[in-house]
């Protein structure tokens, strides 16, 4: 059951209305049931490896707690466990290792229940909990249901936002009263539902044909795709985001925001604080702070360190192709960069005036993760190459504007498709104004209705209906 | 806040349906669309031509009725396969006088499958229509499980639907009748070579084996079941390709052999045109299997010569 | 405390090359320019330093604005 489908909406339609007649205090059972039936439905093997490795989780945590004497070995012997687990979802994902063709031969898709072992949101999490609980910052919990629930919160599950387990159980335990949450949710779920049928697939496909046609294009045309790149995966995920925290509201529980609107930040330090916050949070406190802290003797050194062991593993975690390999590298130099120049850059943000030095450093921003995001996206090597090396190739391809450039994005020069185009770049850029105000809810209203009906208008007349059933993200 | 749900779904339901009223009646409104074109009103031709883009870009009626004197209707459409062939010769047929020819381009491509499709959403206006409507079914099931939402048939593929209803508001309000086109036939313009011939070659660089594709072998008799249903007289034809390619279709003697086969089966006449000079330069072609305009006019000339010698032997009298 | 925050102001000021900045105890991450990760590690050793303390790791993952590293100072400085 995808986000968006016919399906998941019944089920969050029905799962809404059901705990709308259960008392606050009871509701936790009702996700709980309704979220392993979520997770069963999807996999049942995942299913019996989620319980499993969620009960490892929860007494593991309670004996570090417990046992004063072993708590350093049972501490690194979950976390190496966890970390295994994850690393086998990825060499398994690799098709191009052989041990993949492997567990197909195995019969029984033994490669499905080793996905959900190293499901790597979960994973990240549980590793989170035994880690808080280690040094001592958190209590661990002490009911292995609220702990269940916790990792296996249907909106949240398969991508996120990653949660501490103390703040959502006590709201699983005691969730908002408040009904206006229920209109905040439903206006979170339209707006991701907009954001991914709308925008991120009307991209889509001109994406596609820069990254996946490959040969002879244009600089231009290769800029424009790495730059359309950027913003369909913004929409994608920050869509994802949008119907996870959504369905968590109508539900009472407020997740983490994953996104501040990253496309307004002023360097790529500060691009990583607004885009997938909760997993840089993640990364931040339980790899860049432990290793910093410990070599802060070191000073600038320290925090180089930091940034490429902290980049190399999001790299990693991302995929083990050597595409996500440079694109670590070169946001490690982008940000070893920034760290090198950090006093240069302010005081050069002192002396020139906020109005020339702000956009100026926002178009850079941008253009720095697009650069980069050229290696994120190139299907491999090969093509990754090819993209960097037309950026040095004229600018067309020796053909004009229309041939060189805008037939490649818009998928041909006919009336209709060029029309098309238009009306995308129209409705991202329109979004990307208004995104500020979108983003904050409406209490119930005349203003509120208007807009929801508004928005889901534009979704059934610009929205992309085939192949709606997938997100960027979902893959990692 | 139930009542507040339950009036938002509502008016959503009243606004969707009006919006499908809406797109019905601006894509039929849009003569450029063939479809709505020969529904809204009679063409009446004595030939049509029918098949993907390639009759679509080289059969000129305009020249075929200067040389054979019959008036003709191009009813070909972009990247079709037969199933879309039959619906558009059905939508056709229902409002039109009924043809004396039919000219249907068959092709190694056309029964493989893998290079023409369905395009469905050249028919959401006429979902209502039950034999379209089933052959959506059929053809697209997908899409079929939509069409009875309101206003889905048309969000479903709003990225093709979209631009021909604004095009019919266009036309609706400047009430213009006839098409950019008005005889169907596109003529090719502004592009000279289209590098299929490069692409077909660099990834099948030893030549491709193409499919009897059975579901399209069944759609093409479905075709010819429809015309002779109206006492339409069939010719399955195969107009001049380059001369180039021929290494690279590693079975067309084979194919050629399987169409011609079913062609008597079907006691059809099936004309090839691949001895043409003009198939031995790229001179009069732009794509493998579409000549120019210098090489249409050649072969329109010789198409029609061919069709009155044929009809003076009478052997197209079945 | 005020005499904490003063000493660290001096120490924020080192840190963010200027002259005209003043601290209070809820300044964070988010109303202070140019705090981010990557300073924020200058910033505590340069603390340390100062005071002449060591900090747990435990401590330093609990910073949150200022005033939690001026109760942090405190305790250290009482011992």
């Amino acid at each position: 059951m995808h986000f968006l489908s016919v399906p998941f909406f019944c089920f969050l339609a029905v799962a809404g209305f059901l705990s709308h007649f259960l008392p606050y205090k009871q509701r936790w059972k009702l996700l709980l049931i309704l979220s392993l039936f979520y997770i069963g439905l999807w996999n049942p093997g995942a299913l019996l490896v989620l319980i499993f490795s969620s009960l490892f989780t929860f007494y593991t945590g309670l004996l570090i707690a417990q046992n004063r004497k072993f708590r350093v070995w049972v501490y690194l012997l979950s976390v190496t466990i966890q970390v295994l687990s994850l690393f086998l979802l990825k060499y398994v994902e690799s098709e191009s290792t052989g041990l993949h063709f492997l567990f197909h031969e195995a019969g029984f898709r033994l490669d499905l229940i080793l996905y959900a072992v190293g499901f790597s949101f979960y994973t990240l999490q549980h590793i989170g909990y035994i880690t808080e609980i280690y040094y001592s910052r958190a209590e661990p919990e002490k009911n292995p249901l609220d702990f269940l629930l916790f990792s296996s919160f249907f909106a949240k599950f398969s991508s996120g936002p990653l949660e501490q387990a103390p703040k959502l159980i006590a709201q699983f335990r005691n969730p908002s009263a408040d009904l206006t949450l229920i209109y905040e949710g439903i206006q979170r779920v339209v707006l991701g539902i907009f954001k991914k049928m709308v925008l991120a697939d009307r991209l889509a496909p001109s994406v596609a044909r820069v990254f996946e046609a490959g040969q002879g294009q244009g600089s231009a045309v290769t800029v424009a795709g790495a730059c359309l790149f950027t913003v369909q995966l913004y929409f994608d995920f920050s869509a994802y985001s949008d119907i996870a925290i959504g369905a968590a509201k109508i539900f009472g529980i407020s997740l983490t925001e994953n996104f501040d609107r990253p496309f307004l930040s002023t360097s790529v330090s500060e691009f990583w604080r607004r885009w997938h916050i909760s997993l840089i949070s993640w990364f931040s406190n339980y790899i860049y702070y432990p290793l910093v802290f410990r070599l802060r003797r070191y000073k600038g050194t320290a925090v180089l360190v930091g940034i490429l062991v902290t980049f190399l593993l999001s790299g990693f975690w991302h995929g083990l192709g050597f595409t996500f390999f440079i694109w670590s590298l070169l946001h490690i130099c982008f940000l070893c960069f920034e760290s090198l120049t950090k006093n240069i850059r302010l005081n050069a943000s002192r002396s020139i005036p906020a109005l020339i030095y702000k956009p100026f450093s926002i178009l850079i921003t941008f253009l720095l993760v697009c650069f980069s995001n050229l290696f994120f996206r190139a299907p491999d090597i090969t093509v990754a190459k090819q993209l960097f090396r037309q950026l040095y190739g004229p600018l067309f391809q020796g053909k004009g504007f229309m041939e060189g450039f805008l037939s490649i994005l818009a998928g041909g020069g006919y009336q209709e498709v060029l029309f098309n185009f238009y009306l995308t770049l129209m409705l991202v850029g329109g979004f990307l104004i208004l995104e500020k105000h979108l983003l904050k809810p409406l209490l119930p209203s005349r203003g509120l209705f208007l807009r929801t009906f508004f928005l889901v208008t534009l979704i059934f007349v610009f929205g992309v209906f085939k192949h709606a059933e997938y997100f960027i993200y979902q893959q990692f | 806040m139930y009542k507040r749900i339950i009036l938002f779904i509502a008016l959503l339901l009243v606004l969707l349906l009006g919006l499908e009223k809406l797109y019905d009646h601006f894509l039929l409104k849009n003569v450029d669309l063939k479809s709505s074109f020969v529904t809204s009103q009679p063409v009446n031709a004595d030939v049509l031509f029918l098949g993907p883009c390639e009759p679509l870009w080289m059969m000129n009626p305009a020249l075929f009725q200067k040389y054979a004197g019959l008036k003709g209707f191009n009813l070909s459409t972009v990247h079709a396969n037969f199933a879309e062939n039959e619906g558009m010769l059905h939508l056709y047929l229902e409002h039109n006088k009924t043809p004396q020819y039919l000219f249907l381009y068959v092709t190694t491509e056309s029964v493989d499958g893998a290079f023409n499709v369905f395009n469905s959403y050249s028919f959401s206006q006429f979902v209502s229509d039950p034999f379209i409507k089933k052959m959506i079914e059929a053809q697209d099931p997908q899409y079929y499980r939509w069409v009875d939402w309101p206003f889905m048939k048309h969000a479903y593929y709003n990225s093709f639907i979209t631009f021909n209803m604004v095009q019919g508001i266009k036309h609706g309000l400047t009430g213009r009748m006839i098409p950019y086109y008005p005889d169907g036939y596109v003529p090719p313009h502004g592009i000279t070579w289209d590098m299929r011939y490069e692409h077909f070659v660099k990834e099948f660089p030893l030549g491709r084996h193409f499919e009897w594709n059975t579901s399209e072998v069944k759609a093409l008799q479905s075709l010819l079941d429809l015309a002779k249903a109206h006492g339409i007289k069939i010719v399955l034809y195969e107009s001049p390709m380059l001369n180039e390619i021929k290494p690279f279709i590693l079975n067309r003697d084979e194919i050629k052999q399987k169409i011609a086969k079913f062609a008597m089966q079907n006691k059809v006449p099936y004309w090839v045109f691949d001895t043409m000079q003009i198939s031995n330069t790229r001179s009069c072609f732009f794509s493998i299997l579409n000549t120019n305009n210098k090489g249409s006019a050649i072969f329109n000339k010789t198409f029609a010569d061919y069709f009155l010698r044929e009809v003076r032997r009478d052997s197209l009298l079945h | 405390m005020t005499m904490i925050l003063d000493e660290l102001n001096k120490v924020f000021c080192r840190v963010f090359h200027t002259k005209d900045l003043v601290i209070t105890l809820h300044s964070d991450a988010s109303s202070l320019d140019g705090w981010d990760s990557l300073t924020h590690v200058a910033l505590i050793s340069e603390t340390e330093k100062h005071f002449k303390i060591t900090f747990s790791f435990n401590e330093m993952m609990q910073f949150r604005n200022v005033g939690d590293l001026v109760k942090a100072i405190e305790k250290h400085l009482q011992h």
